[in-house]
């Protein structure tokens, strides 16, 4: 195989210029795919573990889930734990009218890169407040890796 | 072709990607589905879990409403006792049929609880606000199964103590009916104020007090009514209403001063008596002065006599010294009748919006006991004129006595001093009464009408002397105090009724009709509260049976329509005095109710179905006689009848 | 430019062809299906309304109160308040069983047989309490549909039921999720059967009609 300068060099650049866009659009591509993937799998996490704190972590009443009733100590251990799977945690409680009556774990840095950025689930929750009544109040979980 | 076949390889690859994600993202969504499966049966049982405390709701309130609709029954005790067995029984009951039902209702759920006889007591407590707390157990070995739709997983959890609210303020009903109950010797201390506000007005006012027996039915359920409003802030208004405004002779328009709110009286102990006391100490003082005045205007006329013989100038002096003191004690004596006049006016002044007062004016200052007797001022007025003019007799004589000592006639100087001294004597002195007014006494034990004859000391200016007049004025004193005495013995000290006026407007407002029980009617329809804290409606039934008075006053047992006059003479008063027991006795079957009216959350039959109502918390009262003792002394005539 | 050069070029494009093609196929592959994902999500949501309103009162939504209505017994005088029934301490799903209690449907030959009830408007009222406790608690998020309804009691000429609906499905797009709370009707089964007996005049017992004194409350919730 000869090149001859000229034309043969001209056509060689183009095609390696369009192969090399083509290669970019494809790593592109799998990295915006990567980045779903991993923003629906935080998510789901944020998910699991605003399920697990109604369920377990605060439930009230005997352990059994409905009612919340909320513990520095509890979450304290529980964030340990997700700590070392290299996860970040914030809960909030907050009234239907904004008010926020209960916060645990630091805020995420909004300026600061993390491994994967913080994402938040919230969930309706009924908030011990004494035994003959309960607040209605919405449940928000924040959670970060990094 | 090489590039060809590397971008066959990538194809090829990205291929196989994508298939592999499918194949992750099916599995996920499969993962997911299990999750959400897992988290309905755990939904499931949290809910379950919670239509069982709802259970135990629901059997409270029924055992509640059964045990407080009959709470006399029982103490705070055994109550509260007989509502936790009741409450277990009916939560035992219902959780059973509640496993059935959900099996029948869905093969994914079983409720699997041990017999009856094995369950734990349902446990209650008090929370702020008098509601309650229940705890309720299953027994040993309860537990709930929950499967999946697919039968892939199964749950098993034990069922422990479920906690409820109960909204019905429990606690505060047995609280405030345990006060009612126990104070209801308020009714009568209530009753027995009405009844003398209402005696004492006819007493004073129209001199005829009727022991009226509708009056008293209407004035026993008012004050009913003022004890039920004091402790539960609210009444049966509208069965006092009625009873206030039904055929009973009128008793509304004899209630009419219940709507003046306030009604003050002032017993005679409650009179400014001392004020007239202290008047009455200083004319006495003023009567000592005159008196030291003629004592010592007598030892000058007496030095001199000494004097005469040896030098007329010093005989001239002390008669001029003589003169003088009785003209200091004319002074006296017309500050007396100042003093005394100072009473009436401090009397009259206070008259015009005081009954007693006004009695106490024209008892002063009118024959009040008799057209023989003359009043207080008649006599004051009567013995400070006769010693007045008698002392300017003596001035006269005086006079006399000094020209007399410069003529140097021994003997007429000496008659004339003599009958000055024996005139100073004289007016220093008490005369004895001379005439008698007879009156009717009751004396005696049982009492009698008696005939009992009464000195009069000044009947004219002639009986006037400085001795009598403080004669007079000591008893009258002795007569204020004993007044007050037995005013403060048998009377209130102060008596002022003040109703509260949403009570009192809700007394006089009609009241509806009752096609149906009354009782039934007050369970759906309770009464709004009068006030808004506690919150609680109020019902009572109950009929008076009978009322019996008994007068107690001397006079009345002797069989007299007229009140017992006590004459006290020197301050011409008469006081009146009427006393009687009355009693009242009730029908069986006295109930006071009340209902949490800001709570009317039971469900109960009614009609074709089901309604809310308040809980109930009924008292059956002992039928004991209800007695008061009303005591009136008035210082006009009043009589008694009934 | 020879033979060569034109496989060459032919080579390069075809190579881009097949690039464009993985990098196409990359870009369209889902790591997850959103689908699912918000179905559990929602779900997981619906479980927390169902939660809440099974453990919070009335009061915390502001509170309902309702008048029983008296026309249905005309000699009962009404004076003040005292048709007035403020329920603030029962929780939402109490609300709602004795709801379907007092107000359960009576269907003769197909059509509602109108019965007059003390308790009629609290039905209307609860409707509208519940509509605005649910606007609160789940606040545009998602689109919703709470429905509750017993078994029908089919006695022959008459069937017993009851269904009650609130939603807000304005800009509702698909379904996410269905979860189902069940709640026991606050009577017994005796008294129910009575109940409908003096509805209808039926007993059901002799009818031989099994009653279900259970309550299903449905929350369905929608994208948006």
């Amino acid at each position: 195989m000869a090149f001859s300068v000229g034309e043969d060099l001209f056509s060689v650049l183009t095609i390696t210029g369009i192969v090399i866009i083509f290669v970019v659009v494809l790593c592109h591509s799998y990295h915006v795919y990567m980045e779903r993937r991993n923003a629906y799998q935080d998510f789901n996490l944020a998910l699991d573990i605003a399920e697990r704190l109604v369920n377990q972590v605060l439930a009230a009443d005997g352990g059994q889930p409905g009612v919340i009733k909320p513990s520095s100590d509890r979450l304290e251990n529980y964030s340990k734990i997700l700590a070392l799977h290299g996860t970040n945690l914030r809960v909030e409680i907050r009234s239907f009218s904004g008010e926020l009556l209960f916060a645990h774990g630091i805020k995420p840095d909004l300026f600061k890169e993390y491994f994967s950025p913080p994402v938040s689930v919230s969930l309706p929750v009924a908030l011990f407040w004494d035994q003959s009544s309960a607040l209605p109040c919405e449940l928000s979980v924040q959670v970060w890796r990094g | 072709m090489p590039f060809s076949a590397a971008g066959v390889l990538i194809v090829l690859l990205v291929v196989g990607m994508v298939g592999q994600a499918a194949w992750v993202r099916h599995q996920r969504s499969l993962s997911t589905v299990d999750k959400v499966s897992d988290s309905a049966l755990l939904a499931f049982m949290v809910e379950i879990r919670g239509d069982i405390k709802t259970a135990l709701k629901y059997a409270v309130y029924r055992a509640l409403w059964e045990v407080s609709k009959r709470a006399d029954d029982y103490d705070d005790v055994n109550r509260m006792h007989a509502i936790e067995q009741l409450a277990t029984g009916y939560f035992a009951e219902r959780v059973t049929e509640l496993g059935s039902w959900y099996s029948k209702h869905d093969s994914r759920v079983e409720l699997d609880v041990p017999g009856l006889n094995t369950w734990p007591s349902v446990n209650i407590e008090e929370v702020d606000g008098g509601y309650m707390l229940a705890c309720g157990g299953l027994p040993e070995g309860s537990r709930l199964r929950l499967k999946s739709r697919d039968n892939s997983l199964s749950v098993v959890t034990p069922l422990e103590n479920v906690v409820a609210f109960i909204d019905s303020r429990y606690f505060l009903l047995q609280e405030q009916m345990d006060e009612f109950v126990k104070r209801r010797g308020d009714i009568a201390t209530w009753w027995g104020i009405m009844e003398y506000l209402a005696a004492w007005g006819e007493a004073w006012l129209k001199g005829k007090v009727d022991l009226d027996d509708s009056r008293s039915r209407a004035l026993f359920e008012t004050a009913w009514g003022i004890h039920e409003f004091n402790t539960f802030g609210s009444a049966d208004y509208w069965t006092i209403a009625e009873k206030l405004a039904d055929g009973t002779g009128g008793s509304s328009s004899k209630l009419a001063w219940l709507k003046e709110h306030t009604v003050t009286v002032t017993p005679i102990s409650a009179v400014d008596v001392d004020t007239i006391r202290e008047y009455i100490d200083l004319a006495l003082s003023s009567l000592e002065g005159a008196a030291a005045n003629l004592k010592e205007a007598k030892r000058c006329i007496r030095l001199a006599e000494d004097a005469k013989a040896s030098s007329s100038e010093n005989t001239r002096r002390m008669l001029k010294n003589a003169a003088d003191h009785v003209a200091d004690a004319r002074d006296e004596i017309l500050a007396t009748k100042d003093r005394f006049d100072q009473l009436l006016e401090f009397v009259e002044s206070h008259s015009s919006n005081n009954v007693v007062m006004d009695a106490l004016y024209q008892s002063f200052t009118s024959r009040s006991l008799s057209e023989d007797y003359p009043s207080l001022k008649e006599q004051i007025e009567l013995g400070t004129k006769g010693v007045s003019a008698e002392l300017f007799r003596l001035e006269r004589s005086i006079e006399d006595l000094v020209e007399l000592s410069k003529d140097e006639a021994e003997s007429s100087f000496s008659e004339i001093s003599a009958q000055t001294i024996s005139s100073i004597d004289l007016i220093l002195s008490r005369s004895d009464p001379e005439r008698w007014v007879t009156f009717t006494v009751y004396a005696g034990d049982p009492p009698k009408p008696t005939e009992e004859s009464i000195p009069v000391y000044i009947w004219d200016e002639s009986n006037g002397t400085i001795g009598t007049l403080k004669f007079v004025l000591e008893k009258a004193r002795e007569d204020l105090n004993q007044m007050k005495t037995l005013s403060q013995q048998y009377e209130p000290t102060s008596v002022e009724l003040e109703i509260d006026e949403e009570l009192v407007s809700r007394l006089a407002g009609n009241p509806p009709e009752f096609e149906t029980g009354r009782e039934e009617f007050y369970e759906l329809m309770p009464p709004q509260p009068i006030h808004r804290s506690p919150g609680v409606s109020v019902f009572h039934d109950f009929e008076v049976k009978s009322i019996t008075y008994r007068r107690e006053d001397p006079a009345g047992w002797c069989g007299s329509p007229t009140a017992t006059p006590v004459p006290l003479w020197f301050i011409g008063v008469t006081l009146w005095w009427g006393q009687w027991e009355i009693t009242l006795e009730l029908d069986q079957n006295v109930v006071e109710e009340i209902f949490d009216y800001d709570n009317p959350t039971l469900l109960r039959p009614y009609g074709f179905g089901h309604v809310h109502k308040p809980l109930a918390y009924r008292w059956e009262m002992p039928d004991e006689p209800f007695s008061i003792r009303v005591v009136v002394i008035s210082l006009r005539p009043f009589s008694i009848s009934g | 430019m020879g033979e060569q050069g034109f496989g060459y070029i032919t080579d390069m494009l075809v190579f881009s062809v097949l690039i464009s093609t993985a990098a196409l196929m990359l870009t369209g592959m889902a790591p997850v299906d959103p689908r699912v994902d918000s179905a559990r999500y929602a779900s997981s949501f619906a479980h927390s309304v169902l939660y809440l309103l099974q453990n919070t009162s009335a009061e915390q939504f502001g509170g309902f109160e309702y008048k029983l209505d008296t026309e249905f017994e005309p000699d009962l005088p009404v004076v003040g308040d005292s048709a007035k029934r403020e329920l603030r301490y029962k929780t939402i799903t109490q609300l709602l069983a004795e709801d379907a209690l007092l107000n359960l449907h009576v269907d003769i030959k197909g059509a509602e047989f109108q019965v007059r009830r003390p308790n009629e408007r609290m039905d209307e009222k609860l409707r509208i309490f519940l509509k605005s406790t649910l606007d609160r608690i789940i606040g545009g998020r998602f689109g919703y549909r709470l429905r509750a309804r017993t078994e029908v009691a089919d006695l022959g000429s008459a069937r017993v039921h009851f269904e009650s609906e609130v939603a807000d499905l304005t800009r509702a797009r698909t379904q996410l999720c269905t979860e189902t709370l069940m709640l026991s009707l606050p009577v017994s089964r005796e008294e129910l059967a009575w109940h409908i007996e003096e509805l209808t005049g039926i007993d059901p017992n002799e009818a031989g009609f099994e009653i279900d004194p259970i309550l299903e409350v449905t929350l369905e919730l929608w994208s948006r």
